[in-house]
């Protein structure tokens, strides 16, 4: 690690299993992001150590997806926010196996609402858990939709910077949040049960 | 539960939990990494940054709490500038939409009803003699824009003239000043008197040369 590397812990990347090393950019990332990726898990209970080791394993696989296809690494339009993006997902999945650890963005939590429904009014604690749960799970396109709307673009303008119409943008995206909000009921309702079993 | 598409409604209000989640703080990023500069993140609030950027920055963007405060006040900054600008073109159209209004209310529409009306008044000299004045019908006009010639009572000479429709003799509620000429050895007064705010009923028509004496005549408003 650099002298200049000043943040506390160190972040430490290991070879892959491979024994490929992690590609220097992508190290760079990592040097970058570090604070950044611990602020995160610090502020959800977690400490360094399982931040450090989603962030490897985050990296890992960013570099091992930049190997195997050279071609597409223009598909990686920001590396810092692919990083921290894969970093947030995994350590938000992570989270969610972590038994009987009640803490805000978990399933767990979600557990507890009465049906997995979007009430009327101003939004709620229930609705910001929702739509954590729901990021976790969107493919990359409706995440970036969700984004897009996030970020106050109307639809047409989404469509636009999607490449496609207003309105296709518009169905596809809620019938995904559609279907997602529907699994996520449906996980829900098999861990009530005793048997876990899902219904169909 | 199916899985139904999500309604406008719903769509809003995840939405807006999300920004909610975002702008409460959930992306820490103390040394701001990866982050764009100031100038990149008001091109986007403003709309002005091309497609490809803006796919660049929006996943860094949505997930990091400093980057989406800072838009976020670009992007209200930006939405009270063009509310500030719609509501100034909007009263600008108003106020020109009420000027021309008023300009064809009163300069257009209002000479093109400027009615022609002529008063004989000649019959109603005063005579000396012993059979003195016969009694006279009393002078009728509809109401309207007019533009009023006056035969004035013969013997009567040209000159400035004062003319009024009075209720009652000192009280006008119309007056105008014109020149008398004589045209066909009569004495012919030309004023334009605006009758349409009057209401219809018993009024005097009275009128006198420069610093002489007042003549009322009787005058029924239809």
């Amino acid at each position: 690690m650099p002298d200049d590397f000043k943040t506390d812990p160190p972040v430490w990347i290991w070879p892959s299993g491979s024994g490929t090393a992690v590609e220097p950019d992508v190290l760079d990332v990592a040097r970058r992001n570090w604070l950044r990726v611990l602020s995160y898990a610090r502020s959800h209970g977690e400490d360094s150590s399982v931040a450090a080791n989603i962030l490897e394993s985050v990296l890992l696989a960013t570099s091992r997806i930049r190997r195997s296809s050279e071609k597409s690494r223009n598909a990686i339009r920001n590396i810092d926010a692919y990083v921290y993006v894969g970093f947030v997902r995994k350590f938000n999945r992570y989270l969610a196996k972590q038994p009987k650890i009640q803490f805000v963005g978990s399933l767990h939590d979600v557990h507890t609402l009465h049906g997995i429904r979007i009430s009327r009014g101003a939004p709620t604690a229930e609705d910001e858990l929702l739509a954590k749960e729901l990021l976790q799970q969107m493919s990359q396109r409706t995440r970036r939709t969700f984004y897009l709307r996030a970020n106050g673009y109307s639809w047409k303008e989404t469509g636009r910077l999607l490449k496609t119409t207003a309105n296709s943008a518009q169905v596809l995206f809620n019938k995904e949040i559609g279907k997602l909000r529907s699994r996520i009921w449906k996980t829900k309702a098999s861990e009530q049960r005793p048997g876990g079993e899902v219904d169909e | 539960m199916s899985d139904r598409p999500l309604t406008k409604r719903e769509e809003r209000r995840l939405i807006r939990a999300y920004r909610r989640v975002v702008l409460a703080g959930e992306f820490p990023n103390p040394n701001r990494a990866g982050c764009p500069d100031s100038k990149t993140l008001e091109a986007m609030a403003l709309r002005r940054l091309q497609s490809e950027q803006v796919l660049d920055w929006i996943e860094h963007l949505s997930t990091c709490s400093p980057c989406f405060r800072e838009y976020t006040e670009f992007r209200e900054d930006y939405k009270r500038l063009r509310f500030r600008r719609v509501a100034s073109m909007a009263a600008c159209v108003v106020g020109v939409a009420a000027v021309v209004v008023w300009l064809v209310v009163n300069h257009l529409v209002g000479p093109g009803h400027l009615q022609p009306v002529t008063i004989d008044l000649s019959s109603y000299a005063a005579l000396r003699g012993p059979e003195g004045n016969a009694p006279t019908p009393p002078v009728q006009l509809s109401k309207g824009y007019l533009n009023l010639t006056l035969y004035l009572p013969a013997g009567s000479e040209p000159g400035t003239y004062d003319v009024q429709v009075v209720r009652e003799p000192g009280q006008p509620i119309w007056s105008a000043q014109g020149q008398a000429t004589f045209e066909n050895y009569k004495a012919t007064l030309r004023v334009k008197v605006d009758l349409r705010r009057f209401s219809p009923g018993l009024y005097l028509l009275a009128f006198r040369r420069l610093d002489r004496s007042w003549t009322y005549i009787p005058l029924v408003l239809k």
